[in-house]
């Protein structure tokens, strides 16, 4: 179909099917939905930017509005772009926080065991809600003490054996909170004969920079990653592999949509964990030898709302079904609330756990023994919000392998 | 990706042959633009616009998809899809010996096979059940024509009165001029402290009324509300269709959905099949929008219609973007008439197939590639009434073929 603007938004027929799937116009009435928010609202603002409204901040850009369009109009992308564009809020100390997680995840990593300690303290976190506006209710990500960068420096000479190589983009979950997943994932490329290499440079996706109103840090660091990604993809012809399905997300897609970086060279190189390995277990040339005396565990798949809109859930749904002592349940998917940052704010706390409620009662419905998922806000959300531990499907498969 | 079956469109049709090639031990793949057309039904499904609607089946021209499966098939596939929607949880009334009657959102009524229990039916059209009604609906909302529902009842000789009622939750909504619709109503109805509240509101509203006539609006995500509301009021709740964006709709396909995913289907979500591979006659491959490549050893093209992108209308033709299938009835440059009331020379048409639906293209059957639902050719689903029944049966059809040919 011919395409007229940039986010189709003419092609919106007012159906209001976004609206049905919009996680925070279903918990907070004062937001506006979608279509509204969306392709409606933009009708006004290319008349006059006075038309902008506040209430786009409600938006937590799970972009469910664009999966369940059938009219392929980019309703989260029209409404980010506003934000982006008229915005006039100036981020605060709360926001820089937040937003800057290299800054702050490689100062932490480095007196771990202190913030890990301190941030744990209940009257901390009531300072920190009275200081900076992040509710005292949330329960921080704990920090490593050592980087994933750092382990792979010892890692480099048995990487190096490996005929055929993948570059890592770790992104700062792994790097600064979650280590072990890093190391999960070498150990899975390892079984399949892969050896793992870092990018010469990466910086934090960005992902948070943007909702957060730091547009033009976002678009640096992006440049800064996407050199790397092209020294990787275009010179040494390496397959560029994440874990994390927001870092893929936002270095596919947010980079071209949102900070407008022309990414097209480098996008098909640019690959999510759980779809890569298994494509490579399809190829026929590759198999995972699993340990036949593992025990019988039941996992609960989440979908992630970035993953979904990529269209790769199935990947990770495949994969999961392949190890032999995994007894599957896919949850209904739905948004955890969480949205990376979002549900840390104060003013969020609420919707954000309202959001959940849903998928948190399905959860402890399904007696599962694990939740899996791609992402590691998701993660955050579900075990700060439920009884489970959530573990990546990349963890779960290097659990079980033999 | 390798599947056994992958289905193109993620649809009423796609759901039930997707659900039925599962059941048989299959793995299955749908790839779904986006959420369906389920969206814009109200769920009462129709067989063919007929008293006796098995019986007028049997005199449809050969082109009629029902005509191909003939009506003895049509009956049998026909009672299978009412088993398959109760497997997924959806409770429904009817048969296809005899239609019965739907009350529409503007005060009409349908012909219809199938409805969703608990809505207001009517054995002929012209008479109900009872007296007396109260039609009891949300201050403000945007969805249902309660004047003409009121109107079409008083010509039945029915007593009726009509109520609008404020629960905090819903009245809040109307600060937004567009968003007090169906699903932000049924959200706040699935709410404990709600439902108690309308309860009370319905005791007190219609004590002297046979029937109490809600908006369809219960029920978004837990089952029972309709019921719970009757019992704890001690009324007999029954509920109209609204206009769009339908909540049965919206059960219907996260039922059939889930019905799906529990058989070990999967659904490419937000993909569209843009390209594919032929070795031999035989369709090895498709390509979605997302890049992703699906092999399977059958294809079933269950894209539906126009409104789905499965039939594409340009302005030298109508045609089937994904395999550029034939394309039939020719009706030259008249897709339309000048009556929007006529029925519309574009609505007729659809892919060509075979008698056991296999698409067509340049004439030949694809042998490994099917067709069902509102893709198909030779029937108005809307003239007709048998948009529903067509989509059921010919699924079911085709996942017979597949099951056992292969």
């Amino acid at each position: 179909m011919k395409q007229y603007s940039e986010n189709n938004f003419e092609q919106c027929t007012k159906c209001t099917v976004c609206t049905v799937y919009c996680p925070v116009a279903a918990v907070n009435p004062l937001y506006p939905g979608p279509k509204h928010s969306g392709p409606d609202g933009e009708r006004l603002r290319m008349k006059n930017p006075a038309f902008y409204d506040q209430s786009l901040a409600m938006c937590l850009n799970c972009k469910r509005c664009e999966v369940a369009c059938p009219s392929d109009v980019r309703i989260g992308d029209i409404i980010q772009s506003a934000r982006i564009k008229y915005s006039n809020k100036k981020p605060g100390l709360r926001e820089f926080t937040l937003a800057n997680t290299d800054l702050v995840g490689s100062m932490a990593t480095l007196v771990a065991p202190v913030v890990n300690a301190t941030l744990g303290l209940k009257p901390v976190r009531h300072i920190v809600e009275g200081v900076m506006n992040i509710d005292h209710r949330r329960i921080f990500p704990k920090y490593a003490f050592g980087t994933f960068e750092g382990w792979m420096r010892g890692q480099r000479k048995a990487q190096a054996q490996y005929s055929k190589q993948v570059a890592y983009f770790h992104g700062c979950y792994v790097n600064y909170n979650n280590p072990p997943l890093g190391q999960a994932f070498v150990k899975v490329m390892n079984a399949l004969g892969y050896g793992v290499q870092l990018l010469d440079k990466e910086k934090c996706c960005g992902v948070a920079l943007i909702s957060n109103g730091f547009v033009e840090k976002a678009k640096k660091q992006a440049k800064i990653n996407l050199n790397s990604i092209r020294k990787a993809a275009l010179e040494k012809s390496l397959p560029v592999v994440a874990t994390s399905s927001t870092c893929t997300f936002t270095l596919r897609d947010e980079y071209d949509h949102l900070l407008g970086l022309d990414n097209h060279d480098v996008r098909e190189s640019i690959d999510l964990a759980t779809k890569f390995i298994y494509n490579l277990l399809c190829d026929g040339n590759h198999t995972l030898k699993f340990n036949p005396d593992a025990p019988r565990i039941r996992v609960a798949y989440h979908s992630p709302c970035h993953l979904e809109r990529m269209g790769w859930t199935p990947y990770s749904i495949e994969l999961l079904k392949l190890i032999p002592n995994v007894e599957f349940v896919k949850l209904d998917s739905q948004c955890c609330g969480i949205a990376g940052t979002y549900g840390f704010k104060k003013e969020n706390y609420e919707t954000s756990q309202a959001i959940g409620a849903p998928l948190f009662a399905a959860i402890e419905a399904s007696e599962c023994d694990y939740v899996a998922t791609d992402c590691e806000t998701c993660k955050w959300q579900i075990e700060m919000s439920t009884t489970k531990k959530v573990l990546h499907p990349i963890e779960l498969l290097a659990m079980f392998l033999s | 990706m390798r599947y056994d079956t992958v289905i193109i469109g993620g649809g009423l049709s796609a759901l039930m042959c997707g659900i039925e090639v599962a059941r048989a031990g299959k793995r299955v793949a749908l790839v779904a633009t986006g959420n369906s057309s389920l969206h814009f039904s109200s769920c009462s499904f129709g067989l063919y616009n007929a008293p006796e609607p098995l019986k007028a089946i049997e005199t449809l021209p050969t082109v009629h998809p029902y005509a191909r499966m003939g009506a003895e098939q049509v009956a049998a596939y026909a009672s299978r899809a009412t088993e398959i929607l109760n497997i997924a949880g959806i409770a429904t009334v009817g048969s296809a010996e005899k239609n019965h009657y739907i009350a529409t959102p503007v005060g009409g009524w349908r012909e219809c096979w199938l409805s969703i229990e608990g809505m207001l039916t009517s054995q002929t059209g012209k008479d109900v059940d009872f007296k007396s009604a109260t039609i009891l609906y949300p201050e403000g909302f945007l969805d249902f024509y309660t004047q003409f529902i009121l109107d079409g009842l008083t010509e039945m000789g029915i007593t009726v009165k009509a109520q609008a009622f404020a629960l905090p939750e819903i009245v809040v909504r109307r600060n937004n001029p567009t968003e007090m619709r169906t699903v932000t109503v049924a959200r706040a109805l699935d709410k404990e402290e709600n439902i108690r509240a309308l309860a009370t509101i319905i005791s007190r509203e219609s004590s002297e009324s046979d029937v109490v006539l809600l908006p369809a609006v219960l029920g978004l995500n837990s089952t029972d509300v309709q019921s719970r509301l009757a019992h704890m009021a001690n009324r007999d709740v029954r509920a109209i269709p609204t206009l769009i964006p339908s909540v049965e709709g919206v059960k219907v396909e996260r039922a059939l959905n889930r019905a799906l995913e529990s058989m070990g289907g999967v659904i490419f979500m937000a993909h569209t099949a843009v390209d594919y591979t032929m070795e031999q006659g035989e369709i090895k491959s498709i390509t979605t929008s997302k890049g992703v490549t699906l092999t399977a050893d059958n294809f079933v093209l269950a894209s539906g219609s126009f409104i789905g992108g499965g039939l594409v209308a340009q302005r030298d033709c109508l045609c089937e973007p994904v395999f550029g299938a034939d394309v039939v009835p020719n009706v030259g440059n008249q897709y339309t008439t000048r009556n929007i009331f006529e029925p519309q020379p574009f609505m007729g048409v659809g892919v060509a197939t075979d008698n056991n639906f296999r698409v067509l293209v340049g004439g030949k059957a694809v042998e490994n590639l099917y067709a069902c639902g509102a893709v198909l050719s030779g029937y108005n689903p809307v003239k007709e009434g048998c948009g529903a029944g067509v989509a059921m049966t010919t699924a079911l059809k085709v996942a017979d073929e597949i099951i056992n040919n292969r």
